[in-house]
């Protein structure tokens, strides 16, 4: 009988841990623990990613001068924000960019919070930079070859990464994702 | 009916028929634009050091068209110009992986005869570069389209959010 009833607990254990939340991104296979890091935002203060725990954090990679990537996915977290509602509030939607050489803190804020006025913009130091593309394996490369006019594009990973309440990354959601989808994502991670 | 008769019957009919054939399909490109629209944009005022970062400092657009071509010949869109951006450039962005390239096409792209191209956000797309002023939906601008065999093709972007 007390074998039984051991086998019986498993089983209702192991069914437990099953049942977990479900997602449409990419799921990372072991949540990462995001080393803290400090950037500067578009208004020239200190952000802290520590200072944001309990929130779900979007981070997203680019820069002001791209025309169509970068806008995109600015405009896909703008319909995310709306369909958040009240959520949203615990949602921060972080831009990083790749070209802090071009991209000072003010032309940061004019180009995010285009988009939402929610929206931060974040620069730095090219070491603090460097330390956060680190962590999330984030690739850019300046390509001067193509003779624009716009001097230098940027290519750049553009991957929308996004961090649960305790600061740890646990998704990926690719260029071109739904809105559906990320705000079906965030919500299972703010529960 | 006499054998010559037949023949030359046959050949004005072959001749009828090539006639039709051919008024079905202008003998060159044939280009029409539609659904043409454009992001807003922003115009980032001149500031210190500006002009080494490239024309695109002032800010950069992008507008977005369905392409055909009607005709037997390819064309291909070279670049434009406008009023409200310094330079008019075609590029491309391409996606390998998890990286957006984005690249110039100094060739431009090719319409093929009898084909199709969309330029939409992710894919080709008509760069405004060096804004000479901001572009807020519900705003009315021009862009002059060059097409190498087509000549210039005026279009009037919709200024939306995507």
């Amino acid at each position: 009988m007390k074998r039984i009833s051991g086998l019986a607990l498993l089983l209702v254990a192991g069914l437990a841990a099953c049942g977990g939340p479900s997602f449409r991104g990419s799921v990372l296979a072991e949540p990462v623990a995001v080393p803290d890091f400090t950037l500067t935002d578009q208004y020239g203060e200190t952000f802290r990613l520590s200072d944001h725990q309990g929130n779900v954090v979007l981070l997203f990679f680019g820069y002001t001068q791209c025309p169509d990537v970068c806008p995109t996915t600015l405009a896909t977290w703008r319909k995310i924000h709306e369909a958040l509602g009240e959520d949203a509030g615990r949602v921060r939607f972080a831009f990083v960019t790749v070209d802090p050489e071009r991209d000072t803190a003010e032309r940061l804020g004019l180009h995010v919070n285009a988009f939402n006025p929610d929206f931060i913009g974040l620069t730095g130091a090219q070491d603090e930079l460097d330390a956060v593309y680190d962590t999330f394996d984030v690739y850019y490369e300046k390509d001067t070859s193509s003779g624009s006019a716009a001097g230098y594009l940027v290519n750049h990973t553009a991957t929308t990464f996004v961090l649960d309440p305790d600061g740890r990354w646990r998704l990926r959601e690719t260029f071109g994702m739904e809105v559906d989808d990320v705000v079906h994502d965030i919500r299972q991670l703010l529960d | 009916m006499q054998r010559k008769q037949i023949g030359i019957l046959g050949v004005i009919i072959v001749l009828l028929v090539g006639i039709l054939v051919a008024c079905g399909a202008p003998s060159g490109p044939s280009i029409k634009v539609r659904e043409v629209w454009s992001r807003p944009a922003m115009m980032v005022a001149e500031s210190e050091g500006s002009s080494e970062g490239g024309m695109g400092m002032a800010g950069t657009g992008a507008v977005f068209m369905t392409l055909s071509n009607e005709g037997k010949e390819a064309d291909r869109l070279v670049g434009g110009r406008t009023d409200v951006a310094q330079v008019v450039e075609i590029h491309e962005s391409v996606m390998e992986g998890d990286v957006m390239k984005m690249q110039m096409l100094a060739d431009g792209l090719e319409i093929p005869a009898q084909g199709e191209v969309l330029l939409n956000p992710g894919g080709y797309h008509v760069m405004l570069i060096g804004m000479k002023q901001p572009l807020a939906v519900g705003d009315k601008f021009t862009v002059d389209l060059q097409f190498e065999k087509s000549g210039t093709i005026t279009v009037e972007p919709e200024v939306r959010e995507p």
